[in-house]
């Protein structure tokens, strides 16, 4: 499987007024084209500073980030826009959706910055949302919001599905169903799945299991007994 | 003291829009103070400088009078002093100076002395000091006039206002001020017998000024006098509210006050709006904290405070800091550059009156505390415990406009994002709109002054005097007694023109509330001279068997088309003759009180009109000046007018005004951008999340503020076009506020103003968008996206 990430000696530091924080402190890692990788590590660790570097929604303070082929950490604003729009969907624990377009709007208005997507209608489909086109996020549940936040990312056609902490704002059933959606986009569309989470028991879904640890890599762990999330228990 | 210190924080993140609220406030109390301080100054002024100078109540005319005659006017009951002046014209050929006698003795109409000392002696001569300035006079200069073809020689001692001449109006002009032209002057009354003497005229007053107890009705005394002195010799007599100077002035003031409650209102109005457009923001943001107020145990009345405090703060700084500049720097301008052109106020000073900055400071207070009430009252009403709930967000709706397809398929999803904003949250959105309509309204209102003014000007020289001057014959003396047109007609005419002589009769209408004094022109066929028009500019004949009258003559008498008019002659050759007519139709025009009608209605009347009067058309290359050079010598010629020049002294009496429009053209901009600038923080502030997904999802800055700026443009569409109505609506009060006896002006607005007001109003929208595209940037999706409320 071919690399299509590679963090090398990557530095974030955060400076405030008096004070400067090191988040980052030299991190080197790869992504595989078509894994599930889980980012794990205790809250403050960094692991959704590389999640966020790796999204585009920051730049490193040092070292390279090539996705692709391409060197992104020194993309300027207007590039690092382009960058989200081609090549990554990104899934917060808040779904983001806007409360002004209702569920098939909102997958699509993710779709309208970039050139070659997927059908909207078939992804909400998928994610067992199609009876709820034309319904406002407000009126659907947490899972049925988050679904169509992961069917916003994934119609997209990203090149990677970057998720941060998609089940914090969920209920043990309806996280379960949501990583099930995730394991089978994986699976069935061969997607790069990544995924930040402080919940270890998550870890048997995962090809591979990088923990960090005070800003730096403390393991990447390759998970030779891939368990499906249906048989996960927590 | 803790609730204090977070106070100071929420100003602190919301500076903005504190200073927009501010703002609006600071404009309107300017507006508010300055304008009704500098009517207070004026009135102050205006009362001070009538009682020190001792203006009279009453001016009567005769055309001769001995002081045996007015012996008994001091028998009648109110009055309180009288005097008799002689009075007299002299003219240095387009120049005329209205001469009055006075001594050491005048009580009435006293001189203020602006410069040099009083005349003492014969054939020293008071002028009026604008006068003077405007034809370079200087102190100690010797000037000299023909009078009946007698050169006579003053020597000027002293320039003077007089509280008589508060404006100095030609009698022939146009309601302005000629200053070049026409003055006021006056000379010991040991001049008379020896001017007598050099031109052979009886030394006989012509004149009794005179002056009331308080509170008495000067027209009920004016008929008194006219029964105790001998009446064949009177021709008019008239009280304050007919001296033009007295009446224009105290019309002009009550128009400052008038208009001093009008704009003020428009402000107000926005700034309590966006007010409350912003404090409902912030009770939103805040409905959290004011659950944990609660639920800690503070009382609601000291929340309430709280919050209060708010909009209340920027409110009272704003009416402080806006009555304070607006009392000091409005009456400064009106008074110098507004009103020193038009009248004499010699001595005038500006003054602040801080008392009038309290009412600014208390409408603005009691307008924030409205704001923040009408926001904050529902939370408050919450219980602690649904109050800390968070606020969950609105569910977007269906809008009308989807049900029109073909439109809104093709609509990409920030366009929809953008009508579904609106049209679910209308009330904001029309809110939204205020700012824009209150700027278009005001925009609009003042380039209607300026074009309004414009096509007075036009249509008073292009429709209705479509001659180049007029030629004035002195009464005369002929060789057999009274002249006739004959005699008028035997001087000779300039070559290259046209001419048309035209009886023009001063005359006096009464009914029980008014005199107005005015002029008949006597017509007898339509002619290239001088045009009636309607209302539609169509030419009206006039008729044999009535009359037509001006419009500022009927409104200012309610007359309509069909009422019987009685009018007076008050020209000592017509005897004090009276005639009626009945009106057949008005004529369309906003300055000068005149009356139209033929000579030969006149004869049927008993009333044989004499043209005293030449109007001159220029053909070839003669010029205006042509004709004065021509008539230098010519004793019968009391003077020559060039309507140019008129037409120019209006001009820049409108170029004053403008810069009135200007100023009111900057406060509708600062005010338009202070609600645009305000409402699109609060709505960059509420949207925070999906701007800062909609940068997640890859969308590029100039794109998502696009998506802003189309929201405010639309919005501000919207404003313009409730704007465009509510601007003629505002045009016309403020108008109908403007209008005096004397002129009115048209409701009128070029196209080309209302694309520029509009016009205006985008670019203003525009320009407050500008700082947005930075707030946008400088979100941070990361954090604002984790952070769930």
């Amino acid at each position: 499987m071919k690399d299509i990430v590679q963090f090398k000696n990557v530095v974030k530091d955060f400076k405030t007024k008096d004070v400067l924080a090191k988040v980052l402190r030299g991190v080197d890692f790869t992504v595989r084209s078509g894994e599930i990788l889980l980012i794990i590590g205790s809250s403050g660790a960094g692991k959704s500073t590389i999640l966020n570097i790796l999204g585009g929604l920051e730049s490193p303070t040092n070292g390279s980030v090539i996705v692709d082929g391409k060197d992104i950490s020194k993309y300027n604003e207007k590039q690092l826009s382009d960058y989200r729009a081609e090549k990554v969907g990104i899934i917060f624990q808040s779904y983001n959706l806007i409360p002004n377009l209702t569920v098939l709007e909102n997958v699509t208005f993710g779709a309208e910055v970039k050139k070659s997507t997927l059908d909207a209608k078939t992804i909400l489909g998928k994610v067992g949302l199609e009876s709820k086109y034309a319904k406002f996020p407000a009126t659907l549940s947490g899972g049925e919001q988050q679904r169509v936040a992961i069917a916003r990312a994934i119609t997209k056609n990203p090149l990677m599905l970057l998720c941060d902490e998609p089940t914090g704002a969920l209920d043990y059933e309806t996280s379960k169903a949501a990583l099930k959606l995730l394991e089978d986009l994986n699976q069935e569309m061969n997607k790069t799945v990544i995924i930040v989470t402080h919940n270890l028991a998550l870890a048997p879904m995962a090809d591979r299991i990088l923990t960090v640890k005070s800003g730096r890599v403390k393991e990447i762990e390759e998970n030779r007994q891939k368990v499906s999330v249906t048989g996960l228990e927590w | 003291m803790n609730l204090l210190k977070k106070l100071f924080r929420d100003v602190w993140e919301a500076k903005g829009q504190f200073l927009a609220i501010i703002l609006a406030i600071l404009l309107g109390s300017a507006v508010l103070t300055g304008l009704s301080s500098a009517s207070q100054l004026l009135r102050e002024y205006t009362d001070n400088y009538y009682s020190e100078y001792n203006l009279a109540d009453i001016w009567m005319y005769y055309s001769s009078i001995t002081s045996e005659d007015t012996e008994s006017i001091s028998d009648i009951e109110g009055v309180e002093d009288y005097e008799l002046r002689f009075t007299f014209q002299q003219t240095l050929l387009d120049k005329t100076l209205q001469v009055y006698s006075f001594d050491e003795n005048t009580k009435i109409n006293r001189l203020f002395n602006v410069d040099g000392t009083l005349p003492e002696n014969p054939f020293e001569i008071a002028i009026d000091y604008e006068f003077a300035l405007a034809n370079d006079l200087s102190l100690g200069e010797d000037i000299s006039y023909i009078v009946d073809g007698t050169t006579i020689e003053y020597t000027i001692t002293a320039f003077i206002e007089n509280p008589e001449y508060v404006i100095k109006l030609p009698n022939d002009g146009n309601g302005f001020p000629e200053h070049e032209i026409y003055g006021v002057a006056y000379v010991h009354y040991s001049t008379i017998p020896e001017l007598s003497a050099l031109i052979g005229i009886p030394v006989t007053y012509d004149e009794i000024i005179v002056t009331l107890k308080e509170g008495l009705d000067a027209n009920a005394i004016i008929r008194e006098i006219e029964k105790t002195v001998p009446n064949e010799a009177y021709l008019l007599g008239y009280t304050r509210e007919q001296n033009s100077g007295y009446s224009m002035l105290s019309g002009d003031i009550e128009q400052y006050e008038s208009l001093g409650y009008i704009f003020p209102v428009v402000f107000y109005l926005v700034a309590a709006l966006m007010t409350y457009i912003a404090m409902r923001r912030i009770i939103d943001s805040q409905k959290i904290q004011i659950g944990i107020m609660k639920a800690l145990g503070v009382k609601k009345a000291k929340i309430m405070a709280h919050y209060i405090l708010f909009p209340v703060l920027p409110c009272t700084i704003g009416s402080f800091v806006g009555g304070i500049i607006g009392s000091i720097a409005l009456p400064e301008f009106l008074i110098k550059y507004m009103f020193a052109e038009t009248y004499d106020l010699p001595g005038i000073t500006t003054k602040v009156f801080l008392s009038l900055v309290i009412p600014a400071i208390i409408i603005s207070t009691g307008l924030g505390v409205l704001a923040a009430h009408f926001s904050c009252h529902k939370t408050l009403k919450l219980s602690a415990s649904s109050a800390m709930r968070p606020f969950l967000p609105k569910s977007g709706k269906k809008i009308l406009l989807e049900r029109v397809a073909p439109i809104w398929n093709n609509f990409s999803g920030s366009t929809r994002i953008v009508y579904r904003n609106i049209f679910c949250n209308k009330k904001r959105a029309f809110m939204s709109c205020v700012g824009v309509v209150g700027s278009v309204a005001l925009m609009m209102t003042a380039f209607a002054m300026k074009d309004s003014t414009a096509l007075l000007i036009e249509q008073t020289y292009n429709d209705i005097y479509r001659y180049d001057g007029i030629v004035n014959f002195s009464y005369f003396t002929s060789d057999h007694g009274n002249i006739t047109l004959t005699d008028v007609k035997s001087i000779p005419v300039p070559e290259n023109t046209e001419v048309l002589y035209v009886p023009m009769l001063n005359f006096e209408v009464k009914d029980e509330n008014k005199t107005t004094l005015g002029t008949v022109v006597v017509l007898d066929h339509n002619s290239d001279f001088y045009r009636s028009v309607d209302s539609n500019m169509n030419e009206i004949t006039i008729p044999d068997n009535g009359i037509i009258i001006s419009k500022r003559l009927a409104e200012s008498h309610g007359l309509s088309i069909g009422d019987e008019l009685e009018v007076k002659l008050t020209d000592s050759n017509y005897g004090g003759k009276s005639f009626t007519g009945t009106i057949t139709a008005i004529s369309e025009q906003y300055i000068t009180q005149d009356i139209y009608c033929t000579s030969g209605f006149l004869e049927q009347m008993d009333i044989e009109p004499l043209a005293l009067t030449m109007l001159v058309n220029l053909r070839g290359e003669a010029t205006i000046d042509d004709i004065k050079d021509f008539y230098d010598n010519e004793k019968a010629v009391s003077s020559v007018v060039s309507l140019a020049e008129q037409k120019e002294s209006i001009e820049n009496y409108t170029e004053v005004m403008n810069s009135l429009v200007a100023i009111l053209v900057v406060a509708a901009m600062l005010l338009s951008f202070s609600v645009i600038y305000n409402i699109s923080l609060i709505n960059l502030l509420e949207r925070r999340t999906t701007l800062a997904t909609m940068k997640v999802l890859g969308y590029r800055k100039n794109k998502i503020a696009k998506v802003f700026e189309y929201e405010n443009m639309f919005l501000t569409m919207f404003g313009v076009m409730i704007g465009i109505p509510l601007g003629f609506l505002l045009m016309k009060a403020v108008f109908d506020a403007s209008a005096t006896d004397e002129k009115s002006f048209p409701y009128f607005i070029s196209t080309l103003s209302i694309i520029l007001s509009c016009g205006l109003a985008v670019l203003f929208t525009f320009i407050s968008n500008l700082p947005i595209r930075r707030k946008i940037k400088n979100i941070n999706m990361t954090e604002t996206l984790k952070l769930i409320e």
